[in-house]
């Protein structure tokens, strides 16, 4: 048996699966994701452990290697910008093919606001996730377009396309499930 | 008056301008645009006043919904473990 104090690896599962996989979460969005990148932060911390001085906290140290994971998986996924085929909302001339419906996205009541968190996560997770997490860093971060640009290695142009692309799509969605 | 004719028609331009407006200023030439255009575009109107309900209620989601704690599955945990010790026995 490995020395049982706190570093041993067999408890890192127990100490910090859920505290990675929460941060993970919030990046990502995909609980599949998360869950990919909890365990491969554990697999390179393994191999990586014999670098780990005990200047940060091992918590710190994990997270820092599950954040590089988490700028890789976004990386992979950077294709998915310019790959997306191009919305089906304009005309060649570029105005609207069919006329939005000026229904109203407010929540008036308790049940309503619960009901349109439910359409709303439904409607954001169809989006790519590259898309979803310059959402989560905009709104749950507060990050500026600069920060976000930077973290994800996108130019700004790119940026307002994700921004732009993903509310009309936002908007056809919650169009047709909250009508 | 070519200008102003395609830029009625360029609901695209125009929607992509009212959503770079929430982030950041646009540029004179940008500002016009999208004022000329949203003057006679009722539609484009109509997406602006909704892009702005979709910022407070996406935002709103965010600060409630994502906050609340989750935790992992106990399979997968014990899938980790295992995959864990058996990489320990490798080295």
């Amino acid at each position: 048996m490995d020395n049982e104090n706190l570093t041993s690896p067999a408890l890192w599962v127990d100490q910090y699966a859920d505290k990675l996989y929460n941060f993970a979460l919030k990046k990502v969005f995909s609980e599949q994701l998360a869950e990919d990148l909890v365990q491969e932060t554990f697999l390179s911390a393994l191999q990586a452990r014999a670098n780990f001085k005990g200047e940060s906290s091992e918590l710190t140290w994990l997270i820092s290697i599950l954040k590089n994971k988490v700028v890789d998986s976004f990386r992979k996924e950077k294709l998915s910008i310019i790959d997306t085929p191009e919305d089906d909302f304009f005309k060649e001339n570029g105005h609207w093919k069919s006329k939005p419906i000026p229904i109203a996205f407010e929540e008036v009541n308790p049940l309503e606001k619960k009901e349109l968190n439910k359409v709303l996560a439904q409607c954001l997770s169809k989006l790519p996730n590259l898309w979803k997490v310059v959402f989560s860093l905009k709104y749950m971060d507060d990050s500026s377009a600069e920060e976000i640009c930077a973290q994800l290695d996108i130019t700004k142009a790119n940026y307002w396309v994700i921004i732009h692309r993903s509310k009309l799509n936002l908007r056809a969605c919650l169009q047709k499930k909250w009508l | 008056m070519g200008w102003i004719k395609e830029n009625r028609n360029d609901c695209k331009s125009a929607t992509f301008l009212i959503e770079k407006q929430q982030v950041t200023a646009l540029t004179f030439s940008e500002k016009i645009k999208l004022k000329v255009h949203l003057y006679g575009c009722s539609w484009c109107e109509t997406y602006g006043r909704q892009s702005k309900s979709m910022h407070l209620i996406i935002a709103n989601f965010f600060n409630q919904t994502l906050t609340k704690p989750k935790v992992l599955q106990e399979d997968f945990k014990n899938k980790l473990k295992i995959l864990i010790t058996d990489k320990l026995k490798e080295n």
